[in-house]
């Protein structure tokens, strides 16, 4: 078995889910998203950010807007589309789903030993 | 001392040492190369170095030294660390290549000349994007039906996206070789240098391959400039590695995009030379191709005004315009004809120009909206052709005819005569027009209130009964049975019947207000047997019997089914004579004279000694009229040529 590759499949999902429960908050733009989960320690490095905010956006679940920033560059504040908003509630049930199952089941095994 | 640069990095000025942007340029690169079928990535990365950047210079630095893009490349990670978490994975070439579901037919959103046809069409079949590139090029060359077939797979293919994009970027960095034209060793454009990586010759061959190939009628002048327009010019790292058959990753990337720096400015100078005569030659081809399009734009440009003229009846179409209207009385099918034909004359050059535009000059005049504009006028046409065509010939689909036969009681000799087409008779002529076109290997002569058609057949055929017999046949199309009648009574044609003589007009006639609708006529005439028929010139001209044009008399019989003349000089009396007096004499030479009706023969006949050919010339002299038939007869072929004075 490719642990490498499973825990890449489990982490991307994972990755998906928390970018967009941040954004749906309310709007952000990248620096923040990265602060956030650089602080839960979902980050090691920022560049993985830009694919995923990428491929959410051309998958239509976030939209953006540009924004004048007094220093750097114009930003982009991202938010949730109404598919968006949708998949998160979706990604949300089945999160809490899979924690408890998941939860329960590692419990016992983790009792055993 | 350090050299330092300038750069814009999203928008933003930075002052950078040569080191560091060494070191940036690399970074940037290797996204690029990574990211190239998403720039937005790559965008989003270098806002956000923009803004680590511009955190650390604060406001007390003016400089990003290596140390800075040190720093913010390790924040952001390289492609190694992104792809440890997800997005794009350690081995994506071989699992998503294998996944079949993305291989679909779809127009390639990279890698594209014009609309990315060929390149999805090589995706789809898996070979090189330059081998369906030749094939559409052949293509074009054929009736321009390239041209056609790329517009409607330009309309009608979808546009990879999403997966299937990623899918064909893989597979295209998944080849192990691919044509490219290398910039970087070009003599001209790179083509012979590109040719040489990729069938591993040295480069030198190539040219020489070219450079013979020009004196055989300059194909290799026209090959090179073909693929000079349809290979693409290596430019990003990976082009250069696929054009080289390296290993499309990560490191190699990084390992060229590094020699290059260095490479490219010991380079420069050493190219500068080949690069001029590159540049020369393209501007060369380039003036020529503008002036091809400049070509192009005045045949639409000619076109256009030619077909505006037809439409509204302008200027010297006159004829042909009355003849259209004489002939197709649906205004909509003439109006549905014209916008046809010029929509599908149109619209092929239009395309065919936008391409060279395109293609010559990079600017982008088409796309997806004018290819399907393009192709959509061209399908207008054919549409309004197909209309035209079906309603047109469903109203001539049937054809009728109607048959008139007249007894004549001619005890005595019959005299036939008849009446020519009404050429050069000013009365009928407007002579600021030519008026004469031939339709269907007919005579159409236009007057002022009438139309004049040839006569179809005119024959003599001898008779079973005793009487002499006129049959005039008429034949019309109409769109049924009644209105075909209807065409046929349209026909105005009379023969004239006074006693003995009959004359036969070699035309018959339609009104203007009438309709042309292929109404045809043939005369027969059946003669007894025996019977004296006197046949004058202008029967004889239009009869269907080629034998009796080259005969001089005018008396004819019937004898067992064939017209015999009476008073002709017979062809077998004539060769004796002929042969007799060749005996003594090559020349031969016979004056007639008839004063009573004024009328004088000469008659020269030579040959050229060996008797292999002789020449009749006849001059005959009558009421200041002056008629001189020539022949030649070599073998068994005789030419001949009469002369009216």
């Amino acid at each position: 078995m490719d642990i490498e590759n499973s825990k890449a499949q489990m982490k991307k999902g994972i990755l998906e889910y928390c970018i967009l429960s941040i954004i749906s908050r309310g709007e952000a733009y990248a620096s923040d998203i990265i602060d956030e989960m650089k602080e839960a320690k979902l980050l090691v490095v920022e560049g993985t950010l830009y694919p995923l905010l990428s491929r959410l956006k051309n998958d239509n679940l976030l939209s953006y807007n540009w924004v004048e920033s007094k220093s750097g560059p114009p930003r982009k504040y991202y938010q949730l589309t109404e598919e968006g908003k949708l998949v998160m509630t979706e990604l949300e049930a089945t999160w809490n789903e899979l924690a408890e199952a998941v939860n329960h089941t590692t419990k016992k095994t983790i009792n055993q030993q | 001392m350090e050299k330092v640069f300038q750069i814009h990095l999203a928008g933003v000025l930075f002052t950078i040492e040569e080191q560091a942007y060494l070191k940036l340029k690399t970074y940037l690169d290797s996204m690029h190369a990574h990211f190239n079928n998403n720039a937005e990535v790559v965008q989003d990365i270098e806002g956000r170095m923009a803004e680590l950047f511009a955190q650390k210079l604060g406001s007390n630095r003016t400089t990003l030294f290596t140390k800075d893009v040190d720093e913010v490349t390790q924040t952001l990670g390289n492609i190694e660390q992104m792809d440890e978490h997800g997005e794009t994975h350690a081995k994506p070439l071989e699992s998503k290549i294998q996944n079949p579901a993305h291989r679909k037919l779809r127009r390639s959103p990279s890698d594209q000349n014009l609309g990315g046809v060929c390149s999805g069409i090589a995706s789809f079949f898996d070979v090189d994007p330059v081998m369906v590139r030749v094939f559409f090029v052949i293509m074009m060359v054929l009736y321009g039906s390239g041209v056609l077939l790329y517009l409607v797979l330009w309309v009608i293919l979808p546009e990879a996206k999403g997966e299937e994009a990623e899918y064909m970027r893989l597979q295209r960095l998944n080849k192990t070789k691919r044509l490219f034209r290398d910039a970087e060793s070009r003599m001209i454009g790179g083509v012979s240098a590109g040719l040489a990586s990729y069938f591993g010759i040295d480069r030198t061959w190539i040219r020489l391959g070219f450079v013979v190939s020009v004196f055989l009628f300059g194909t290799g002048f026209w090959l090179y400039i073909i693929l000079w327009i349809i290979v693409p010019k290596a430019v990003s790292a990976s082009d250069k590695l696929l054009m080289r058959g390296e290993t499309v990753d990560i490191r190699n990337i990084e390992k060229e995009v590094m020699q290059n720096q260095g490479s490219n400015k010991m380079n420069n100078f050493a190219q500068h030379g080949s690069n001029v005569l590159g540049k020369i030659i393209k501007g060369a081809i380039k003036l020529f191709g503008g002036f091809f399009a400049l070509v192009l734009f005045c045949m639409v440009i000619g076109i256009s005004v030619a077909m505006i003229a037809v439409f509204f009846n302008l200027g010297q179409t006159h004829f042909i315009n009355e003849l259209i209207a004489f002939t197709v009385k649906d205004v909509s099918v003439i109006y549905a004809a014209k916008i046809g034909v010029l929509l599908t004359i149109i619209a092929p050059v239009i395309g065919l120009l936008l391409i060279v535009v395109k293609g010559l000059f990079k600017i982008k005049l088409i796309n997806r909206t004018w290819a399907f504009t393009i192709l959509g006028f061209f399908l207008i046409g054919v549409g309004c052709l197909t209309y035209a065509g079906v309603t047109f010939g469903a109203s001539v689909s049937k054809k009728e005819s109607s048959l008139m036969v007249n007894r004549i009681a001619a005890p005595d000799t019959l005299y036939l005569e008849g009446i020519e087409m009404p050429f050069n008779n000013e009365e009928n002529n407007d002579l600021e027009n030519d008026m004469e076109m031939v339709f269907q290997d007919k005579g159409i002569l236009m007057g002022k209130d009438q139309f004049y058609l040839e006569v179809d057949n005119i024959k003599i055929k001898q008779g079973k009964s005793d009487s002499v017999t006129l049959k005039v046949v008429s034949r019309a199309n109409g769109s049924n049975q009644l209105d075909a009648k209807n065409k046929i009574d349209m026909i105005i044609y009379a023969t004239k019947i006074d006693g003995n003589k009959i004359t036969i007009p070699s035309y018959f006639s339609l009104n203007k207000d009438q309709q042309f609708s292929w109404q045809e006529v043939d005369v027969i005439l059946y003669v007894p047997e025996k019977k004296m028929i006197n046949i004058d010139m202008n029967v004889k001209d239009i009869l269907d019997d080629a034998n009796m044009n080259e005969a001089d008399g005018d008396f004819y019989q019937f004898v067992n089914g064939e017209l015999i003349c009476m008073n002709c000089l017979a062809q077998d009396d004539k060769l004796s004579d002929e042969e007799e007096s060749m005996e003594e004499e090559t020349n031969f030479d016979l004056n007639v004279k008839d004063g009573e009706n004024n009328l004088n023969m000469e008659i020269k006949i030579s040959d050229d000694g060996n008797g292999n050919s002789i020449k009749t010339k006849k001059v005959i002299k009558k009421d200041g009229k002056e008629i001189t038939i020539e022949e030649t007869k070599s073998g068994n072929t005789t030419i001949k040529k009469i002369t009216e004075k």
